[in-house]
C-alpha cells in the first residue's frame, strides 16, 4: 500500500481554504497571552489520555484529524494510520518542502496515570512527553493556517501511527520517493530533552528474544531447563563481544524478564537488546550475530526461541545533514538554550540514510519515567519558539 | 398513589455530539446576545483544578469565544488550588469575600449560590473541579441545549462513572446515592423527575433567569433542592439532561455517602413540605449518626450537616442593584 500513491488525488484538496469554523478559530489565537503553548500544552494533556499503542492509533488519529479539519486542512490517511498534511505557504520558492513529523503512539499510555494533572510549574502524567510531539506539530499548523508564521517552503506534516522505525514501515522510503511531497529537509519532533541535538546519530537494531523451555510437551518427561538461566546465559554471551575493532559498536541489554516467582518453574523469559553502531555494516552484522547467538543458546537448553527485530534505524548520515545541524544548533544558541549532544539513534537517520537532510529535537525540558513524565510547562514555550526559528531559518536560508 | 406519566424528559435527552459544532454554539449565543460563565465550586482540589481550566480555557475561550468568563469559587482551601486556579487562567474569588453581609457556610451550594452574584453571564455552568478527564464536551454538552431551545432553562449531565481506585479503573459502581436513594424517593414521590438519569450529577447548566429564582442548599442537597424547585416553579418542561459519555474522578467512601444522603434526605423533606408533598409529624434529628467499632464496642460518631438554605437571589439587595439592568 502506498500512502501517497493512493491519495496523490486528493493532494489538490489538503488546503481547501478556511471555513467558517476554521476561521473562527483563527482570529481567536492570539487571545491569552501564550495561547499557542497554552494550546500545546492542553492537546498534548487531552491526546496523552488517548488509549495507546494500538495497530493504527485510530482514536489518536481522529483528535489530530479533527484538530486540523478545525484549522481548514484534510489531512490524508492511509491504511496504516499514518496521516499526512500540506501547509501552503503563501509566497514560495517552490522548492522542496520541509518535513516536520512526530510519533502518535507510546508504548507508556496507562488508564490512570494518564489522565494527567497539572500543578503551578510542571505538568504530570504517564506518557505525556509521546504526546507533545503531535501537538507541536498541531501548533505549527496553527501558526501557518492563521499567517503567523511566513514560509516560502511549504510544510508536510507527518503523523506515524508507530515509531518510525518500525521494521514493517517504510513511510520514510515512500515520502522520499514521492515526487509531489518529497522533502528537502525532515526535522523529527519529540517531547524532551529540550537542546539535545544528535550530530552523529547511530543506528540501532532493537531485537526481543522470548524464550519457552516447556513448549516441548509430547517428548520425554524430564524437567524443563530453567528460562532463568537461558535468558542470563545469552545475555552473557552477548554482553562479552567485541563487535569491531574500533569499538563503534555495542550491545545493551534493554529488559530481562523470566519467571513467574516463588514455587513456580521458571519456564518463560524475555529479553530486550539494542545494539547501536556508528557503522552500518558492523550493524548489520552485530543483528545478525546476535539473532544467531539467541537462537543457538535456545537450542542448547531445547527451549523453543522467538526472535523479533522490534525496531530499526539506520545510521544517519552526518555528511547529508551537516547544514541543517548547524542551522539548528544555531537556533539552539539564538534561544539560549544549552547544546547537549547525544548521539544515540535518531529516527531522523530514516531520512538522511536516504540522503534527506534530517534531524530530530525536542519541545520541552522534563523527565520521561516508567509511571509519569514530569514536564516543565515553562519550558514549552522555549521548545514552540525554537521550533518556529528553525522553521523560518530553514525557509530563509535552506539547510 | 401517582401514576408515572411524563415521559417528556428522556425526548430531552441528548448526547454531547449533538452540540458538537462549537462554531454554530458560537454563532447562536452571539445572535442572541448572550453571555456564559463557567464556574469551578472548589475546596482543595490544586490535582485537578489546574488541568480543568486549561483545557476549557484554550479550547472554549481562546480558540472559540463559547465562555465569557470563567470562575473558580473556593471555601479556602488549604491546598493550592486558587494560585493553580490564577495560573492557568481562572478569576479566584474566596466565597467567604462575596457578598460578605450575608455571612458564610461551607458547602457546595453556597459557593453555587454566591457565584450567582460574581459571574456576570446569563447561562451558567457549574462543573466540579475533581474530574481527571476534563474535556470541553463537558461545557459544551451543558451549553448546547439551553443555545438550541429556549423553552429548556437546566441541563443536568449524565455518564459513566467507573470507580478510580488505586488497584485502577471499574467499569461501573459510581451513583450508589441515586440507586438507592434518590430515584426510589423520585419514583415514589416525583415520578418525571425519576427520569433523569444522573440527578445527581455535580455538573449542570441553567439560565440565570431562572436559577436567580431558586433557593440554594449550603450543603449535599443543592442538586436536589434544584430539581424539585424547577420542577414546581417552572415544570418539568425546563429540564433537559445530557450525555457526556464518561467521568473518572475520586471515588467516596460509604461512610461519606451516609452523610451525603443525610444531607440529601434533609432538603428533600424541606422541599416536600414547602411544596405540600408530604408532611412531617415531628422534627428532624439534627445529627447524622455513624457506629464506629472499637475493639468489641460500637460507639456513636454524630455529626452535624448543614442544612442551612439559601435564599432566591432575586431577593438579596446588593444582587438586585448588580443585575437590575437585565432582562427577567
Amino acid at each position: 500500500m502506498g500512502i501517497l500513491q493512493n491519495v496523490r488525488g486528493s493532494i489538490a484538496r489538503v488546503f481547501r481554504g478556511l471555513t467558517s469554523r476554521a476561521s473562527s478559530v483563527l482570529k481567536s489565537i492570539g487571545r491569552s497571552p501564550s495561547p499557542l503553548s497554552d494550546r500545546l500544552l492542553s492537546d498534548a494533556l487531552r491526546l496523552a489520555e488517548i488509549p495507546s499503542p494500538t495497530e493504527r492509533e485510530e482514536q489518536r488519529g481522529a483528535f489530530v484529524i479533527k484538530q486540523l479539519g478545525e484549522l481548514g486542512l484534510s489531512p490524508m490517511v492511509d491504511d496504516a494510520g499514518t496521516i499526512v498534511a500540506r501547509l501552503t505557504c503563501q509566497r514560495p520558492d517552490h522548492s522542496a518542502p520541509v518535513l516536520l513529523f512526530a510519533d502518535l503512539s507510546s508504548n507508556r499510555w496507562h488508564p490512570l496515570e494518564s489522565l494527567s494533572r497539572l500543578d503551578a510549574t510542571h505538568a504530570y502524567g504517564a506518557g505525556l512527553a509521546d504526546a507533545l510531539g503531535v501537538a507541536a506539530l498541531l501548533s505549527i499548523a496553527e501558526l501557518v493556517q492563521s499567517g503567523q508564521i511566513v514560509t516560502h517552503k511549504d510544510i508536510v506534516l507527518l503523523f506515524t501511527a508507530g515509531p518510525l522505525g518500525d521494521p514493517s514501515s517504510d513511510i520514510a522510503r515512500r515520502l522520499v520517493e514521492d515526487s509531489q511531497n518529497s522533502p528537502g529537509v525532515a526535522l523529527g519532533i519529540r517531547g524532551t530533552s529540550l537542546g539535545t541535538i544528535a550530530l552523529r546519530p547511530l543506528g540501532t537494531y532493537r531485537i526481543e528474544v522470548r524464550i519457552r523451555t516447556d513448549a516441548d510437551t509430547q517428548g520425554p518427561v524430564a524437567p524443563p531447563s530453567s528460562a532463568v538461566e537461558v535468558i542470563v546465559d545469552l545475555a552473557r554471551a552477548l554482553s562479552g563481544v567485541t563487535w569491531d575493532a574500533e569499538r563503534k559498536t555495542t550491545c545493551a541489554i534493554r529488559r530481562v524478564e523470566a519467571g513467574t516467582g516463588f514455587g513456580r518453574p521458571p519456564t518463560e523469559g524475555i529479553i530486550d537488546i539494542e545494539l547501536e553502531s556508528s557503522d552500518g555494516a558492523v550493524l548489520e552484522l552485530a543483528m545478525k550475530a546476535a539473532i544467531a547467538t539467541a537462537e543457538s543458546k535456545g537450542r542448547e537448553a531445547k527451549a523453543q526461541t522467538t526472535v523479533t527485530i522490534a525496531g530499526h534505524v539506520p545510521v544517519g548520515d552526518p555528511a547529508v545533514s551537516a547544514g541543517l545541524i548547524r542551522l539548528v544548533m544555531q537556533a539552539l544558541k539564538d534561544q539560549h538554550l544549552r547544546i547537549i549532544e547525544d548521539n544515540s539513534a535518531d529516527p531522523a537517520s530514516s531520512f538522511s540514510s536516504l540522503g534527506i537532510a534530517a534531524a530530530s529535537i525536542a519541545v520541552a525540558s522534563g523527565h520521561e519515567g516508567l509511571n509519569q513524565d514530569r514536564i516543565e510547562i515553562a519550558s514549552i514555550e522555549k521548545g514552540r519558539r525554537l521550533l518556529v526559528a528553525i522553521i523560518e531559518r530553514i525557509s530563509a536560508e535552506g539547510a | 398513589m401517582k401514576a408515572a406519566r411524563d415521559d417528556s424528559l428522556l425526548e430531552r435527552t441528548w448526547h454531547h455530539s449533538t452540540f458538537q459544532d462549537i462554531g454554530r454554539l458560537v454563532q447562536l449565543k452571539q445572535r442572541k446576545g448572550l453571555k456564559i460563565s463557567l464556574a469551578f465550586p472548589t475546596l482543595n482540589e490544586e490535582a485537578t483544578i489546574g488541568k480543568e481550566i486549561l483545557v476549557i480555557r484554550t479550547e472554549l475561550m481562546d480558540r472559540y469565544p463559547l465562555l465569557d468568563e470563567i470562575v473558580v469559587i473556593d471555601s479556602s482551601s488549604q491546598d493550592a488550588t486558587r494560585s493553580v486556579a490564577l495560573r492557568y487562567g481562572a478569576r479566584v474569588f474566596e466565597s467567604k469575600d462575596i457578598l460578605p453581609a450575608h455571612g458564610t457556610y461551607r458547602g457546595k451550594g453556597e459557593n453555587l449560590w454566591k457565584s450567582l452574584y460574581a459571574l456576570e453571564g446569563d447561562i451558567i455552568v457549574w462543573v466540579d473541579a475533581d474530574i481527571a478527564n476534563i474535556a470541553p464536551k463537558f461545557v459544551y454538552g451543558l451549553v448546547g441545549p439551553l443555545l438550541e431551545h429556549d423553552s429548556i432553562g437546566y441541563v443536568k449531565a449524565f455518564y459513566e462513572r467507573p470507580i478510580r481506585s488505586p488497584a485502577g479503573i471499574s467499569a461501573s459502581g459510581g451513583g450508589r446515592v441515586t440507586e438507592i436513594l434518590v430515584r426510589p424517593l423520585f419514583s415514589l414521590f416525583y415520578p418525571e423527575l425519576a427520569r433523569l438519569i444522573q440527578p445527581l450529577s455535580g455538573e449542570y447548566a441553567g439560565r440565570r433567569s431562572l436559577l436567580e429564582h431558586l433557593p440554594f442548599s449550603v450543603g449535599y442537597g443543592v442538586e436536589l433542592g434544584h430539581l424539585i424547585d424547577i420542577y414546581h416553579q417552572f415544570g418539568i418542561a425546563a429540564l433537559a439532561q445530557v450525555d457526556l459519555d464518561l467521568r473518572v474522578h475520586r471515588n467516596q467512601t460509604t461512610e461519606a455517602l451516609g452523610r451525603m444522603s443525610y444531607g440529601i434526605l434533609n432538603t428533600f423533606y424541606n422541599r416536600a413540605e414547602l411544596y405540600d408533598d408530604a408532611r412531617l409529624l415531628h422534627e428532624l434529628g439534627d445529627r447524622h449518626i455513624a457506629l464506629k467499632v472499637e475493639g468489641s464496642k460500637h460507639t456513636v460518631v454524630a455529626t452535624e450537616i448543614s442544612a442551612v438554605e439559601r435564599p432566591p437571589m432575586i431577593g438579596i439587595p446588593e444582587y438586585l442593584q448588580k443585575f437590575s439592568g437585565r432582562t427577567r
